[in-house]
């Protein structure tokens, strides 16, 4: 049997440990990790906020995470598109998006491609949010 | 370990992990055969820098322990690299430029052990500022801890 490759996208800002959980839980159900990492044009415009750590950066520490196979750069929130260059057989995304209009159509759309979406729980704790709060008392 | 020539040791606190610290784990891992990493206990970075880490000790060593470069790591109690040492026997010592000149080093030399001072262009407490260090205001609200 093919290799299963798996694919998850974030922002992966000031990286915690709720990423390390993600990535590891996510590495554990594929053969092939593929993570796409935000990119700071995409942050802004969906998130209205630039990360504080620049792209790059934090291609390269998600990259150096022993789980992680290969890291590419989400410009776009069209998953069908990241689908048509990467053909992943099973997305991974945290479980606050679950149920949302957004994710119930993408589920449908990849299930008629044979592509699974598996929600993982997210470490409540510590959130990039949160983070940001703690440093900067905001 | 079997077959390694040289076991290397570096530690630090590694809060709010950035790629400086990525740098500094890779250039060692670079020089030796089998990387073990000492990360700082809550205690000891409030001991040797006055304030708590911004992330707690298991978070931090867990996301030490994840990086590729590093083939094992451990929890830093002690400042004294001699009582580590007692322990690992590494026999080669990754240091950033600031600890250079520690006093306990002229210990480790007589067991043998090479002080190798690495490369300080992104390590983040040298010439480049960390992002995320930058952008953290100099006086910083101690964090709320949690349990």
């Amino acid at each position: 049997m093919a290799a299963v490759v798996g694919y998850t996208t974030g922002v992966y800002d000031m990286f915690h440990i709720g990423h390390l959980n993600l990535l590891r839980n996510a590495s554990e159900s594929c053969d092939e990790l593929i993570v796409g990492v935000t990119s700071d044009d995409l942050s802004i415009a969906a998130k209205g906020k630039r990360p504080i750590v620049p792209y790059d950066e934090r291609a390269e520490i998600v990259a150096s995470v022993r789980y992680v196979d290969r890291v590419v750069e989400q410009r776009s929130m069209d998953k069908m598109a990241a689908w048509q260059r990467l053909h992943f057989d099973v997305m991974f995304v945290g479980d606050d998006w679950r149920g949302t209009t957004a994710w119930e159509r993408i589920e449908r759309d990849f299930g008629e491609l044979g592509v699974r979406i598996a929600y993982f729980p997210y470490t409540p704790h510590t959130s990039s949010t949160a983070l940001r709060r703690t440093v900067f008392g905001a | 370990m079997k077959g390694c020539r040289h076991i290397g040791y570096t530690s630090d606190a590694y809060d709010l992990f950035g790629v400086g610290h990525l740098d500094q784990l890779r250039a060692a891992r670079a020089d030796c055969d089998f990387l073990i990493v000492g990360v700082h206990c809550d205690d000891l970075v409030l001991r040797t820098t006055g304030e708590p880490p911004v992330i707690p000790f298991d978070e931090r060593l867990a996301i030490a322990r994840a990086m590729r470069s590093v083939d094992a790591a451990i929890g830093q109690l002690s400042d004294d690299l001699l009582d580590v040492w007692d322990q690992l026997r590494f026999d080669r010592l990754f240091v950033l430029p600031r600890s250079a000149v520690a006093p306990t080093y002229a210990g480790l030399r007589q067991m043998g052990v090479d002080i190798v001072v690495l490369d300080p262009r992104r390590v983040s407490a040298g010439g480049e500022p960390d992002p995320i260090r930058a952008a953290v205001p100099a006086s910083v609200p101690t964090p709320a801890r949690r349990g």
